[in-house]
């Protein structure tokens, strides 16, 4: 090369390079925007699930609420009436009626144990406490006490703890199914299956009831409730299949990830 | 003069821009550029009268801008970028350069005559604190907006800097020796389109709205 020629191809690769900085920068640009867009999603996702989380806390304890306003008007409120009348009768008999006050004692004991019952239910460590099928397992007693539906629950493969979190919408999302049931199904017999995968808590609930077209306009208009447990799935990383036959019955499954 | 007017202009704009928003300047840091801003000005001002006034070189007086300049980068950067090894890294770098410039210009005695290695190692330097800071803004897992980040421009117009003068500085004494830009108007024309693009970025860096920092 020339000496004289050595300056233009400075001049030149000084050009390029500054190009080729131009070029980074702008990649530079893109590349941010795309994370930021990220960023931004994941941002709005994070605030999406605990707004479905504090809603499911609502929920349940507003279920709480009502399953024990309705435990104290049905027993302890009937077993304290029934005591009440047992001691007004032994305040007119003259003598001791043995029978009557061993009775009495009976239904003081039964008002303890429902009212030690409601207090465990009230405790808010229960949810973080217990596991997730011991939380349905408690759930499926108090329906089966209805008995309006036969309720049993199993569970396959080894248990695997779950965010708690995660449990709360999960157990949200059963609560949720079960009244779908007891509203609409018409069924007699319902069924919890837990499955434990090596990736994955599959949770299927399957009815004997009236099913439904899962085409039908009804099923996307008014099933609201089936449609909260499909996008809470969604928030917690996981999904829900709604499967429905007309007089067969309907399953659904959650699929949640552990993590 | 004419030369030193047109490539003073633009830093003229961008003392004068971060000395009106000083007090905007956020993080504090940033505050150090007006100062490092007006010791250019004094550099380049002076350095050109000294040698039209006592008909010397003023070679010296280059030689010690290229200390103020390449540690005061370098510093910065230390001081921005988020990453712990990173800023390490910055650390080490800045002391090995101190240690080379007073190899070179004391020990080595080169004091009066321009030394363009040290200065060629110093922009080696800066280039590589940029290309930190910037993959630092990428990898930074929080949301960031270039348009309201000061230091991402002033990172820009300082790397568009580096980058356009350090093939040039490679070849300095080449250049110089075998007299290839005789009048030294290449260079001039380089160095004008260089400090009006790096100036500029600084303009915009400073005027950057508020916003980010209520972001940050």
């Amino acid at each position: 090369m020339d000496k004289s020629e050595l300056i233009l191809a400075i001049c030149l690769v000084t050009l390029l390079v500054l190009l080729l900085t131009v070029f980074m920068l702008f990649m530079l640009f893109w590349q941010r925007a795309k994370s930021n867009r990220f960023i931004n999603e994941r941002e709005t996702m994070k605030a999406s699930f605990n707004e479905q989380l504090l809603k499911s806390q609502l929920e349940i304890q507003e279920q709480s609420f009502n399953t024990i306003s309705m435990e104290i008007h049905d027993n302890v409120g009937q077993t304290l009436s029934v005591l009440k009348v047992q001691l007004n009768i032994m305040d007119q008999q003259d003598a001791m009626n043995k029978t009557l006050l061993a009775e009495a004692k009976q239904n003081v004991s039964k008002a303890m144990t429902d009212l030690r019952d409601i207090a465990k239910s009230l405790s808010s460590d229960r949810v973080q406490l217990s596991d997730l099928p011991d939380m349905v397992r408690h759930e499926l007693q108090r329906i089966n006490q209805t008995g309006i539906i036969q309720v049993s629950l199993n569970t396959v493969g080894d248990e695997q703890a779950i965010k708690n979190e995660n449990k709360l919408i999960l157990f949200r999302m059963i609560q949720e199914a079960f009244q779908n049931i007891i509203k609409h199904a018409d069924a007699t017999t319902v069924t919890v299956d837990f499955i434990y995968d090596t990736d994955n808590l599959k949770i299927e609930i399957t009815d004997n009831g009236k099913g439904f077209d899962n085409q039908a306009s009804t099923y996307k208009q008014h099933g609201l409730g089936l449609q909260n447990i499909v996008k809470r799935a969604a928030i917690i990383g996981g999904k829900a299949i709604v499967d429905s036959r007309i007089d067969i019955g309907t399953t659904i499954t959650i699929i949640t990830p552990y993590e | 003069m004419q030369d030193l007017i047109i490539a003073t202009i633009p830093l003229l704009i961008a003392l004068t821009i971060s000395c009106f928003r000083y007090h905007l300047l956020e993080p504090h840091r940033l505050r150090l550029f007006t100062w490092f801003l007006m010791a250019t000005f004094i550099v380049q001002t002076s350095g050109y009268f000294y040698s039209l006034a006592f008909k010397k070189s003023n070679h010296f007086i280059f030689n010690l801008y290229t200390l103020i300049e390449y540690t005061f980068y370098p510093y910065i950067f230390s001081k921005t970028v988020k990453a712990p090894f990173t800023k390490k890294l910055i650390k080490v770098a800045l002391l090995g350069f101190v240690l080379f410039y007073i190899y070179q210009i004391f020990l080595r005695g080169q004091f009066f005559i321009y030394n363009s290695l040290t200065s060629n190692i110093g922009e080696f330097l800066t280039l590589i604190c940029c290309l930190c800071y910037f993959a630092d803004l990428l990898m930074d897992d929080e949301l960031i907006v270039f348009f309201n980040t000061p230091m991402f421009w002033i990172t820009t117009g300082i790397m568009f800097a580096a980058v356009g003068d350090f093939l040039y500085m490679s070849f300095f004494d080449y250049i110089v020796n075998n007299n290839l830009d005789p009048k030294g108007h290449i260079y001039s024309i380089m160095e004008t389109a260089l400090s009006i693009i790096e100036y500029g970025f600084f303009c915009i860096g400073f005027t950057c709205k508020k916003t980010w920092i209520k972001a940050n």
